[in-house]
């Protein structure tokens, strides 16, 4: 695979960088990331609504932003038109109990780049979105999935 | 500082700054002919990560909390209880 244009934090990843007690992946993904310093860092929607829900409380938003512009993490905006056909198809071809609109959505975000690596720690629902997302899509953009433990 | 080495890092400034500017208008270049398919917000998202990454290169010390072992996966199962 040729070296990724963007790089992309799994709602999981961005958590455990607020987290002392899960160093282990924070380290994982900063070693991954200073690897790459041509490669564009990312969050999307989802990732980020997920994450500012469970870290509420715990430490500040004002916090949160400062750990991701340390990585030069940024939103990435996807246009409303691009957006509304993420939702369309997620409902067109996702069954009851697999993956969800956040982990479609990423994937989506990320087939955006011919190149893209997606940082995170689920090998389950992510794996099969990404596939999905493929699939219907007949996208011949290159995502790889780097779950991190 | 030494007013000699305040004055040599003042005089170096303008270098460094021209140097940046130049360094931020090739990466626009970059990223416009890259991503052309890309909407203006999401090149100029692609543009500032870039920027940081050059501007904070190496480990940062980031800001944590202790919210508990295994917090991270079970961030979507707290989200839709």
């Amino acid at each position: 695979m040729s070296n990724p244009q963007a790089v992309f934090f799994d709602t999981g990843v961005l958590i455990a960088l607020c987290n002392k007690s899960e160093k282990a992946i924070a380290e994982a993904a900063i070693d991954q990331v200073v690897k790459l310093p041509h490669a564009s860092r990312h969050r999307v929607t989802p990732s980020l609504v997920e994450l500012f829900y469970k870290l509420r409380k715990t430490i500040s938003p004002h916090d949160i932003q400062k750990n991701l512009d340390y990585l030069g993490i940024t939103f990435l905006p996807v246009d409303s038109a691009k957006e509304q056909g993420f939702y369309k198809t997620f409902c067109d071809i996702t069954y009851k109990s697999e993956f969800d609109y956040a982990d479609y959505y990423l994937c989506r975000a990320a087939l955006m780049f011919k190149h893209s690596l997606v940082l995170t720690i689920d090998r389950d629902d992510l794996p099969l979105a990404l596939r999905r997302a493929q699939e219907h899509t007949g996208s011949k953009s290159h995502t790889q999935l780097l779950p991190l433990i | 500082m030494s007013q000699g080495e305040v004055e040599k890092f003042e005089a170096g400034a303008p270098d460094l700054k021209k140097r940046q500017a130049e360094q931020e208008q090739q990466i626009r270049q970059e990223v416009e002919s890259t991503f052309p398919d890309m909407g203006p917000e999401a090149q100029e998202a692609i543009i500032q990560s870039r920027l940081k990454i050059l501007n904070n290169p190496g480990r940062p010390t980031l800001i944590q909390v202790d919210l508990g072992e295994g917090a991270s996966k079970k961030a979507k199962d707290d989200l839709f209880e």
